[in-house]
């Protein structure tokens, strides 16, 4: 045998690629995920959007409105130029975490806590909007006239609506129910559908059976109709608290309650193939619990189908939301949204004023095209078996 | 010696990934007579099935492609050919049994339309005639009741009948040539012995030659005339059966004869075995590709590739060492 | 097989049940009443007294549910309006008349399948045919609905008895969605099939992209976008009305005049079509975008899957690989993935139609919703929701007919 230290065995090894040092599953998926170029723009334009619509009141006031004495676009140039770097920096922090910072993980969820956090305070916003009355943001002009249905100009970047109402800030503004439809049906169905499917998948006998014909019956609901009698009714429940009968917060809640029964599937079949793992086995003979079998050994496993459904699904109740609020029976106006303003702006655009359509149905599918783009690429970064024949 | 059956000169494939160009095949040359039983062994990964799929021009691109080399089937240069006459080799004249017969045939299709198409596409015989060739290759491979069968689907059939199925299909042609590629990985050892034995017993009443690849050299050193040793893309060493299993000459040979299970070992201290990963297809080492896992590497291993010369004992051999090296006095209990 | 059919079918009652109490109870609980908008008018005061008797509005909801729901699977005797065979001849309308050629193709198919084949096959054949045929048969009497009827109630609008109006609208239904669901198979499948045999080329990597977008935007912006750009304002800058975006037929569509054995005429036909292409289309793109992504991915599965590389190792020219080998078996899952789409046409056409003033089964609920006519809108909550079990159902035969490793029991 010739003599080799172990430090210059190891330079060796990996000089003469045999083996790199030791790539750990996260490192993986985030290179594969940054390949991904669709899901990483997706990634920074959600953040962009999330981001705007948090700060919302920040810079979306009318002229005349009482609580910030500025336009719409004629905002300071201090306002101006703090969000600009406020967005710039955000931007910059997302993007240095994810180059370096992620290898940890704990970062990462620093991060995601940050961002979830910045999201929850934004989409609760969507609360007091009632009390933002935004018939007060018409845009009077010197003499007085309200200026309805006014095309894009420089002052106005996405024009009026046929009320006067400025379509830039009512566009930011839609994009906080939409946000919290996002975050409650992503929580939920995180929540219902790998707890459901968790337990279905590892109590065999009459704890799955039970909830899997309740997770069927779940299924079997035909989603919009049901939707549709519930937004129908939502504001009218004596039993409700308020929040949950006014914006999105219901819808979002009603929405997350319907639509898990596909996860808990997955995670139950995901379940039940890995219980039956050497793995598992070791570790129950090792003496470990339920419990810690469960979240220790299995979920960990299970997570990837996990997050990708989920951000599919969260994905489609967005555009349910969208498809509620246009048909009515989702928030009601005056409140903002991107579905209620295609609504009303499908009604002017027949008249030529095609603005508030045009830019609230695009923010509407940008979004929910980057939700789909990430869920995309998690599936492909996930996923080992595919990736090898891309070119 | 006669004109080969088959004659491979240089192949190489390489594959296009997001990693880079992985070289699975890396200037393989060799010759396979008409009749001959030639087994292909090496570890997993190192380029046999990619060499057998080269052979059937089986490469898909744009993901992998053949880029140099010759494979000369019955006088005639495979990769010149057109592909509607290759089509007519495949199947015809070269056969190929895969892996796992449990997903080679398809689900949604009887075993005799199956057999039937192969059947039907390489002779000129009516659809009856066909009928009858499938049913009587069916009982060649000792499956009960032939006739019976034709209307089973695969789902219906145990792994080790799926793979005399396979043979079947392979055989049913009269091919001159037989790859066979880990035909017995996927099933239990009792029957894996016997489907070895079926398929070779078959193949020389038709005086079909096999190429027979494993990763196992316990079953190639029983039933092959002659064994090529494949390591990262290309050979290490060949010769008989005899050569290689009792008087190795590559160090990588000898490694995998060390690490065979043998049943004395309990007896004896396993001296030799191959230590560390395979070497990675894209960046291959520099010099000779087994050196970074060789015992015996020295400097002019990392320097200079060896290639494959005739050795002092008769096989071949690409070692730089292999003159010097006494390996079988350092082995202990092989032989 | 039976016995999985029957499970199946309990199953599904026990989830029809389910999603009636839940409904119910919401309506109930929602405070708002159907007789809301005669209050305002306080001549209506004996009115109101009178219905609410007689809907028995004044009782408890779960009395309200078991009366609702005694009478929801009570048949009423309909006085035959018109004897069969004028029903058949007389009242079809061009669906009707598409359904029965199709059921007389598929019998044709059966019977030459029978004679054509040597081996025992035919009897598969016969299953999957007849299967089609029961469906097609099916849809026959839901056109023809004077045979038969539940007591489903009187709407609250005072439209006359749901029965009616639910088969009345369900007709018009199909016709937008079968109509979309052709164009979406038509287009979506070989679009899906083509990409996967050539992956990775310029026409797959921009028919992902597209199908992606397409996926990602919501029915109703297509809705609108098509109704404003081939509508308005190719109107506005052709000045020649091309397609209509309300109804499905033109205000003078009887004078155009009736063909031969009462079929349509040609122009009629050209109204119909130029009512039903813009609705027809939207719901289509959705389903076309997910037809040919799914096509895609299970055609490419089936490409890199074992048998396909025996067929290759056989000699067989790639034609013949692609057309016999991979496409059979890559079809096999969008019998389900389409069945499902069937299943939810009833419903899932709520959002077109309410755009384009289709009056089908979507635009019926959405006005029972307005107006809280509950026996409305639990029909047509029920009827859908049966259609999603029984087409569960069906997908479940046809995929164990289509795929010999399935076997139900
Ligand atoms: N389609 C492909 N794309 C990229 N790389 C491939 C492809 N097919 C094979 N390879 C690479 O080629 C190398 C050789 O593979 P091959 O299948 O020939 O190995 P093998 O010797 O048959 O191994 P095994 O005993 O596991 O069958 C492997 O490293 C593999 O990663
Ligand atoms: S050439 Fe050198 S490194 Fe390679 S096998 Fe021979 S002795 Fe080992
Ligand atoms: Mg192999």
């Amino acid at each position: 045998m010739t003599e080799r230290g172990p430090v210059d065995e190891a330079v060796l090894d990996v000089a003469e690629g045999i083996s790199a040092e030791p790539i750990t599953q996260w490192d993986l998926f985030v290179t594969r995920l940054r390949r991904h170029r669709f899901a990483m723009i997706a990634v920074f334009y959600l953040a962009f959007i999330a981001f705007v619509a948090l700060t919302a009141p920040l810079f979306t006031c009318a002229k005349n409105d009482t609580f910030c004495g500025n336009g719409p676009i004629e905002m300071s140039g201090v306002t101006t130029i703090l969000m600009l770097v406020i967005t710039a920096g955000g931007v910059y922090l997302a993007y240095t975490s994810f180059r370096s910072g992620l290898r940890g993980g704990g970062i990462a969820l620093t991060l995601m806590t940050f961002v979830c956090a910045l999201l929850l305070i934004s989409s609760w916003g969507v609360i007091d909007l009632p009390h933002v009355n935004h018939y007060a943001d018409q845009l009077p002009d010197e003499s007085g006239r309200i200026l309805v249905n006014i095309a894009p100009r420089a002052s106005l970047p996405m024009g009026t609506d046929d009320l006067g109402r400025d379509v830039l800030s009512r566009v930011i503004h839609g994009g906080r129910a939409s946000l919290a439809v996002g975050i409650v049906v992503g929580g939920l169905v995180a929540l219902l559908g790998t707890v459901i499917g968790a337990l279905a998948g590892y109590y065999p006998g009459v704890v799955d059976q039970s909830l899997m014909r309740f997770t069927d019956l779940v299924l079997g609901l035909p989603l919009l109709p049901v939707a549709i009698v519930v937004g129908r009714v939502l504001p009218e429940l004596q039993f409700l608290p308020g929040f949950l009968k006014q914006g999105a917060w219901g819808i979002a809640v009603l929405l997350g309650l319907l639509v898990w029964g596909a996860l808990a599937r997955i995670v139950r079949a995901e379940f039940l193939s890995l219980r039956e793992k050497e793995f598992v086995e070791a570790a129950r003979a090792a003496g470990a619990n339920d419990r810690r079998i469960i979240f220790r050994h299995i979920l960990p496993n299970a997570m990837s189908p996990i997050i990708v459904q989920t951000t599919l699904i969260v994905g489609t109740a967005i555009i349910v939301e969208a498809a509620l609020s246009f048909l009515g029976f989702g928030v009601r106006p005056p409140i903002p949204t991107w579905g209620g303003m295609a609504a009303s702006g499908a009604a002017i655009a027949v008249r030529g004023f095609w603005w508030e359509l045009v830019f609230s149905a695009s923010a509407l599918i940008t979004t929910v095209l980057a939700i789909n783009f990430i869920g995309d690429g998690l599936r492909d970064a996930l996923d080992p078996t595919q990736t090898i024949e891309r070119k | 010696m006669a004109d080969p059956l088959l004659n491979v000169e240089d192949l190489r494939t390489y594959f296009s990934t997001e990693e880079g160009v992985v070289k699975a095949v890396d200037g393989v040359s060799f010759q396979v007579q008409a009749g001959e039983r030639r087994g292909v062994v090496g570890e997993s990964g190192c380029g046999k099935s990619v060499t057998a799929m080269s052979i059937m021009r089986l490469i898909e691109p744009p993901a992998g492609e053949i880029v140099t080399g010759k494979i000369e089937f019955d006088g005639r240069d495979l990769l010149q050919l057109p592909e509607s006459e290759m089509q007519d080799v495949r199947g015809g004249e070269i056969a190929m049994i895969f892996q796992d017969p449990m997903t080679a045939l398809n689900p949604v299709y009887t075993i005799g339309d199956q057999l039937m198409e192969t059947i039907l596409l390489h002779q000129d015989v009516s659809k009856s005639q066909a009928r009858e060739i499938a049913i009587n290759t069916l009982s060649d491979v000792q499956i009960p009741k032939a006739a019976n069968v034709m209307e089973d689907y695969p789902h219906q059939f145990s792994g080790g009948m799926r793979q005399r199925v396979m043979i079947a299909m392979g055989l049913s042609c009269d091919p001159k040539l037989l790859i066979a590629d880990e035909p017995t990985t996927a099933l239990d050892v009792t029957t894996q012995a016997q489907i070895m034995n079926l398929m070779l017993e078959l193949a020389e009443q038709r005086n079909t030659a096999v190429l027979l690849i494993t990763h196992d050299l316990g079953v190639v050193a029983g039933f092959c005339d002659n064994i090529q040793v494949m390591y990262a893309g290309s050979i290490v060493e060949r010769g008989t059966g005899d050569e290689i299993f009792h008087n190795p000459q590559h160090p990588y040979t000898w490694g995998l004869l060390g690490s065979m299970t043998r049943l004395d070992e309990s007896q004896q201290e396993r001296l030799n075995s191959v230590r560390g990963a395979p070497p990675s297809l894209i960046n291959p080492p520099k010099g000779c590709r087994f050196g970074p896992r060789c015992d015996f590497a020295t400097d002019i291993c990392r320097e200079a590739l060896p290639i494959l010369h005739q050795s002092q004992e008769g096989q071949k051999v690409a070692c730089h060492r292999s003159d010097e090296l006494d390996l079988k006095a350092m082995t202990v209990g092989v032989g | 097989m039976f016995a999985y059919i029957i499970r199946r079918l309990v199953y599904g009652i026990v989830t029809l049940f389910a999603l009636s109490l839940v409904v119910f109870v919401l309506i109930q609980f929602s405070g708002g009443s159907p007789l809301d908008r005669l209050r305002l008018n306080p001549r209506m005061q004996p009115v109101i007294a009178q219905l609410t008797e007689q809907w028995g509005l004044d009782r408890p909801w779960y009395e309200q549910y078991f009366v609702w729901l005694k009478n929801f699977i009570t048949p009423i005797d309909v006085a035959p309006q018109e004897g069969l065979t004028i029903v058949m001849f007389g009242k079809l309308g061009i669906w009707s008349w598409v359904a029965v050629a199709a059921f007389l193709g598929a019998a044709a198919y059966t019977v030459g399948a029978f004679f054509a084949t040597a081996k025992a096959n035919w009897w598969r054949t016969f299953r999957a045919f007849s299967i089609i045929g029961v469906w097609v048969a099916a849809f026959w009497i839901i056109k023809s609905r004077i045979v038969f009827a539940l007591n489903w109630g009187t709407s609250f609008r005072g439209d006359g008895p749901v029965w009616d109006n639910i088969f009345g609208a369900a007709g018009n239904t199909f016709r937008l969605g079968l109509t979309a669901l052709a164009i979406a198979l038509i287009i979506g499948i070989p679009l899906g099939i083509y990409q996967a045999i050539r992956q990775y080329s310029f026409f797959d990597q921009m028919g992902t992209m597209l199908s992606f977008i397409t996926f990602s935007t919501p029915i109703f912006i297509i809705g609108v976008m098509l109704q404003l750009i081939l509508a308005f304002y190719l109107e506005r800058w052709t000045g020649v009305k091309i397609f209509y975006v309300v109804g499905m037929t033109g205000s003078g569509y009887e004078e155009l005049g009736r063909g031969l054995f009462g079929l349509p005429s040609l122009a009629q036909l050209g109204d119909v079509i130029q009512h039903l292409t813009l609705p027809a289309l939207s719901i289509a793109a959705i389903s076309m975008a997910g037809y040919s992504r799914f096509q895609r991915a299970s055609m490419l599965e089936v490409m890199h899957s074992d048998y396909l590389r025996t067929a290759k190792a056989k000699g067989l020219p790639r034609r013949s690989i692609i057309v016999k080998h991979a496409l059979r078996n890559a079809l096999i899952p969008i019998v389900t993935l389409v069945s499902l789409d069937i299943a939810f046409m009833i419903g899932g056409a709520i959002i077109t139609e309410s755009i384009f003033g289709w009056p089908g089964v979507g635009r019926l609920y959405i006005g029972a919703i307005s107006a809280i006519d509950y026996p409305t809108i639990m029909a047509v909550v029920m009827a859908i929701g049966a259609g999603v079990v029984l087409m569960n159902i069906i997908a479940d035969i046809l995929y164990g007919v289509l795929d010999p490793r399935v076997r139900y029991d």
